[in-house]
């Protein structure tokens, strides 16, 4: 087995790509929708749950790799590097648990990153959470926007948190435990249980920037009308006035 | 002002986790008085050390059940409440013969395709028949009483012999009996209690004796050790007399209201004074009176030289019918050394605590697959402590009972005397604090109510 | 932030103001004051759009300062307190600019400097006002003013072409709204407009502006245009009613509107030329000259040619101070004379730019801020 040490970027070009499915030999598999090159190694039932130190270097050549051992499987990960050692008839089902982590982390990892980003535009709205003047009129439309893309977020955090915080499966299957072992490693259900609550302050800010925008229109509206009333009694007071200055010779 | 006073007798987490909640719960000062046989607090709950290095084990209760995924669980809450770390505990791997089954593929590779098939079978028929709630609220026993089977008759229907000793292996220590003496709802318990679904498992950081360290230093009570309460019997008006023999000279003292917080073993030895509170008492140990019982052997090893093959914090072993092996030093993230206790329950503890601890420890480690065996050094130290008796197999008794019943066996001319046991609930720590919350709640209206009257 | 397409509008209107004062009050000629019958003469003439230019940038120049000392975080109140500084600042130097200008002439005039201080405080009433209640406040000024003129028997101030009140309370209040030269009816649509227009010809950096202010103006010029030609189709409003004509005093709506259309289609226009080309430009800076001293350039100009006239009847013992009273001088000389002065007050207000020294606005500043 001599896998290349190139970090791919695209399928790699001189390792043979295997038929998906086929876990026999040392295979490296590139997957383009996490874009992750994969690397499995077949294991007899008999040897230890041990990867080749060269699948653990090629891994490695990426990045720092987090290593898992368990009930007979082996996986090493890296950013866009990955390498599982499982037995023949355990691959499939191990491998569809381990691209199935690679998903969900992505996704965390998308929406963890949105959320951060966010932070700025929260710090410069939190004002507005409180108080909403005439001259914030014209940030209505962008909180209207940031709020559209924070529901967004937490639609998608919403349809993605059932995956990462569901219960062990029992009993349980080799695929079942490493799914749930990576999702451990990776503490995705904290990360989401995070997630939600800085969520959660967006949401509040958002809401209550909302709900100022909202009574600031109210207002405005009904502030125009009894702005009319205003001049229309001014220009009947300054009509009288007129009259009176007027006729006081008379 | 006279304050109501107040016995427990039993310092066992039981009357430990009373005394606390009466404490908080209470609307009128109350006097407390614990009485406790031996020296120590704590009962079940023990944590012990190595005298060769400074490695704890549990001695006693080994985990505490987390249902704080289902519903409230005041237990991790009291324990939180009391600022103690805990650490998650579980484990799949179940060794038999030299296999070891971690998973639904072990199973159908070692033991064939009708074995899985028939497990997976068992498995759906337990949920089917205790659903996640029902466990949670304990709601079982929809079977009619006095026909409801024993738990034996439900694991023979397994068609797979092979399944079935998986079966039996894998909950026989949890059970601390012989499946012939327990029923088809607490056999389901303890096989369901392996499902993260219906509950988890956790041990406080530093040892599970931090919990009684943690209730015994807030509760405001007298507290007399090594006094045995050998008679509780009427005293003057409603007020009940405890006679407690402290070096072989006998003290009484008359109460309010006097809570009997002890294992049924220690219950049987109580004197219960007065013609109606001893037939009471009789009819209560003969419908609770189920014996079952544990032995742990505790060695310590340079280093935990079974790690490579089983990972988890305990595994189960096909040895003694059936056993937990724990990694205890698996409870202490630092350690160095390597500590494996063994979990023996039913007929195997009564009969391996007849053997000299030597001869027990010499079994234990035979038990180890040769896998194991192959690789083990030296024991260093090992410990034996036998709990005979120490549990209930048949916890709250083989036909449901009133709950006020079950803690006021004779209300009518002594209702000031109640019971507390884990042995009420489900055997376990979780169960003694619903009992202890029960009473403490029905003890704080009680006085409430009097005082208003007085007033 | 300076914009020099407001600078430039706001010299445009000094230019054309000391141009029409000298040649007014040396020589009587008369620009903006028209016909006010059926021909076009006097429409052309630009001189009649000074005092509106001049009123309409003021409440451009209000709503961008509050716009900055907002962007500054300067809370409501202290925004509030200073417009009002600056409101009563202006009324007050209006006064004593009376006082110190036409004392010897013994006249009383509401002039442009205590409108625009009336104009300020009313602006600061009104500013949390929305735009379209702003625009129906210009709009019944404009309206209600003939019924006003009507009532107080405007042409009763009015003799001999120009405002003589009594100085009686009712007289003077009558001339302040809306009899005297620059009265609260109709002039104060001038400022309203400009308050209400600033937003969208001067948007925030990285909103858009809007076409509205200068398609509205454009909208007001071609109805200006429209009622000149009916007029001359003989169609014709009530003469007290004041709706048609050229007349700067009083106002009439045809005025108003053509004027209050010109400033519109200007500024926008302005912008749309000047403002990309930054405030470095040379003609950017000739007119941030002369905008920042506007106020300095009112008062001298005026003390600069009325004085003289003032100074000549003492020294020659007329009984009437003012006898040589627009027969001083040809219009031609008075044209030239009025090219220097502002010649000359361009190197003034350089001096009066260099640090330690204040101009008029320098000590409202000062005062107000």
């Amino acid at each position: 087995m001599t896998p290349q040490t190139a970090a791919p970027r695209t399928a790699p070009a001189t390792v043979p790509l295997p038929a998906e499915g086929t876990c026999g030999a040392a295979n490296v598999e590139w997957i383009s929708a996490l874009e992750l090159a994969l690397l499995v190694v077949s294991a007899r039932p008999d040897e230890a749950a041990t990867l080749p130190a060269e699948a653990l270097a090629w891994v490695e050549a990426t990045g720092p790799a987090q290593t898992i051992a368990i009930h007979g499987a082996a996986i090493a990960w890296a950013p866009g590097r990955a390498a599982l050692l499982v037995e023949p008839t355990r691959c499939e089902a191990v491998r569809a648990a381990l691209i199935e982590f690679g998903m969900h982390d992505r996704d965390l990892r998308e929406l963890e990153a949105e959320v951060a980003a966010g932070w700025a535009d929260l710090e410069s709205d939190a004002p507005l959470a409180f108080d909403f003047r005439d001259r914030d009129a014209e940030r209505r439309a962008g909180l209207g926007e940031r709020f559209r893309r924070l529901v967004a977020l937490r639609a998608r955090l919403v349809r993605l948190v059932p995956h990462l915080d569901r219960p062990p499966l029992h009993p349980p299957t080799l695929a079942s435990q490493v799914g749930e072992r990576l999702r451990e490693r990776a503490r995705m259900a904290e990360r989401a249980g995070h997630l939600g609550m800085q969520l959660e302050v967006h949401e509040r800010v958002y809401d209550l920037c909302g709900q100022r925008a909202s009574e600031w229109s109210l207002a405005h509206r009904s502030r125009g009308l009894e702005w009319a009333v205003v001049v229309l009694l001014a220009v009947e007071t300054a009509l009288i006035l007129v009259d009176l200055l007027a006729s006081r010779g008379s | 002002m006279r304050f109501p006073r107040v016995a427990i007798v039993g310092g066992g987490p039981g009357g430990l986790m009373t005394a606390d909640a009466l404490q908080r719960e209470a609307r009128v000062p109350v006097e407390l008085t614990i009485f406790e046989a031996s020296s120590r607090l704590g009962g079940k709950v023990l944590t012990r050390s190595f005298a060769r290095l400074p490695a704890r084990y549990e001695a006693g209760a080994a985990e505490i059940y987390d249902y704080s995924e289902v519903g409230p669980d005041p237990l991790k809450e009291l324990v939180a409440d009391l600022g103690l770390p805990i650490v998650p505990m579980g484990g799949s791997a179940l060794v038999m013969g030299e296999h070891v089954l971690s998973n639904l593929d072990d199973v159908r590779d070692a033991l064939g395709a009708d074995a899985a098939a028939a497990f997976i079978a068992f498995d759906r028929a337990a949920r089917d028949a205790v659903g996640c709630l029902d466990f949670y609220h304990g709601e079982r026993g929809t079977a009619p009483p006095r026909t409801s089977p024993r738990f034996d008759a439900m694991l023979a229907r397994i068609g797979s012999p092979a399944a079935r000793r998986y079966v039996e292996t894998m909950i026989h220590s949890d059970l601390a009996t012989e499946p012939g003496a327990t029923t088809v709802a607490y056999g389901l318990d303890n096989y369901l209690m392996n499902d993260p679904t219906y509950l988890r498992l956790y041990a406080i950081e530093g040892g599970n004796e931090r919990l009684v360290a943690g209730l015994d230093g807030r509760i405001r009570a007298t507290r007399r050790l090594e006094h045995r309460v050998v008679r509780i019997g009427g005293g003057s008006g409603r007020r009940l007399c405890v006679v407690a023999e402290h070096t072989g000279r006998r003290h009484e003292e008359e109460f309010d209201i006097v809570v009997v917080a002890l294992p049924l073993d220690h219950l049987q030895r109580v004197e219960f004074a007065g013609p109606r509170l001893a037939a009471a008492l009789r009819r209560h140990l003969a419908h609770h009176d189920h014996p079952a019982h544990y032995l742990r052997i505790t060695a310590l090893f340079d280093r935990p030289f079974w790690r490579s093959w089983l990972a988890d914090s305990f595994s189960m072993l096909d040895r003694f019918g059936g056993c937990c092996l724990y990694d205890e030093s698996a409870r202490d993230p630092g350690a160095t050394h390597g500590t494996l206790g063994w979990l023996l329950g039913g007929a195997a503890a009564v009969e391996m605590s007849r053997l000299a601890d030597d001869e027990v420890v010499a079994a234990a480690l035979a038990s180890l697959p040769d896998f194991l065996a192959a690789g083990a050094p030296p024991v260093l130290e090992a410990h034996v402590h036998r709990w005979l008796g120490a549990v209930s197999g048949m916890p709250g008794g083989p036909t449901p009972v009133p709950l006020d019943l079950r803690h006021r066996p004779e209300p009518v001319d002594h209702p000031g005397l109640f019971i507390v046991g884990d042995y009420l609930f489900d055997a376990t720590l979780n169960g003694v604090l619903d009992s202890a919350e029960h009473v403490a709640g029905w003890i704080a209206d009680l006085t409430a109510i009097r005082r208003e009257a007085v007033a | 932030m300076r914009q020099p397409s407001i600078d430039v509008l706001r010299m445009l209107a000094i230019v054309m103001m000391v141009v029409v004062h000298f040649v007014e009050n040396l020589s009587a000629w008369h620009g903006a004051q028209g016909d006010g019958g059926l021909s076009l003469d006097g429409f052309w003439r630009p001189t009649g759009l000074a005092a509106p230019l001049f009123t309409f940038l003021a409440g451009v120049s209000y709503r961008l300062w509050v716009r900055g000392r907002e962007d500054r975080h300067d809370s409501d109140e202290a925004i509030t307190k200073a417009g009002i500084r600056r409101g009563l600042f202006l009324i007050g130097l209006g006064f004593a600019f009376n006082v110190l200008v036409w004392l010897p002439a013994d006249v009383f005039n509401w002039d442009v400097l205590t409108f625009i201080g009336s104009a300020l405080l009313l602006l600061t009433a009104c500013r949390g006002a929305p735009p379209p209640v702003l625009v129906l406040m210009a709009v019944a000024a404009v309206g209600v003013s003939p019924a006003l003129r009507q009532l107080a028997d405007y042409p009763s101030f009015w003799t001999e072409g120009f405002y003589d009140p009594d100085l009686t309370l009712g007289d003077v209040a009558l001339g302040f709204l809306c009899v005297g030269y620059f009265p609260v009816f109709p002039w104060i649509a001038y400022p309203l407009a400009g308050y209400a227009a600033a937003p969208g010809v001067f948007p925030r950096p990285g909103e858009r502006g809007s076409l509205r202010p200068g398609l509205t103006g454009a909208v007001l010029v071609l109805t200006t245009t429209a009622s000149v030609l009916a007029r001359r189709l003989g169609m014709t409003a009530p003469a007290w009613f004041r709706v048609q004509g050229w007349t700067m005093f009083p106002p009439s709506l045809e005025y108003v509107c053509g004027t209050l259309g010109m400033a519109l289609v200007l500024m926008s226009l302005a912008h749309q030329l000047l403002d990309d080309r930054g405030p470095d430009s040379r003609l950017a800076r000739v007119a941030g000259t002369f905008s920042r001293h506007s106020l300095t350039i009112y008062l001298l100009h005026h003390a600069v040619h009325v004085w003289p006239l003032w100074i000549w009847a003492a020294w020659t013992g007329a009984d009437d101070v003012t006898v040589i009273w627009q027969r001083a001088l040809p219009a031609s000389t008075a044209f030239g004379l009025a090219v220097l002065f502002l010649a000359l007050a361009y190197p003034l207000c350089r001096w009066l730019d260099a640090p330690g020294r204040r101009g008029v606005e320098g000590w409202m500043r000062w005062i107000c801020d």
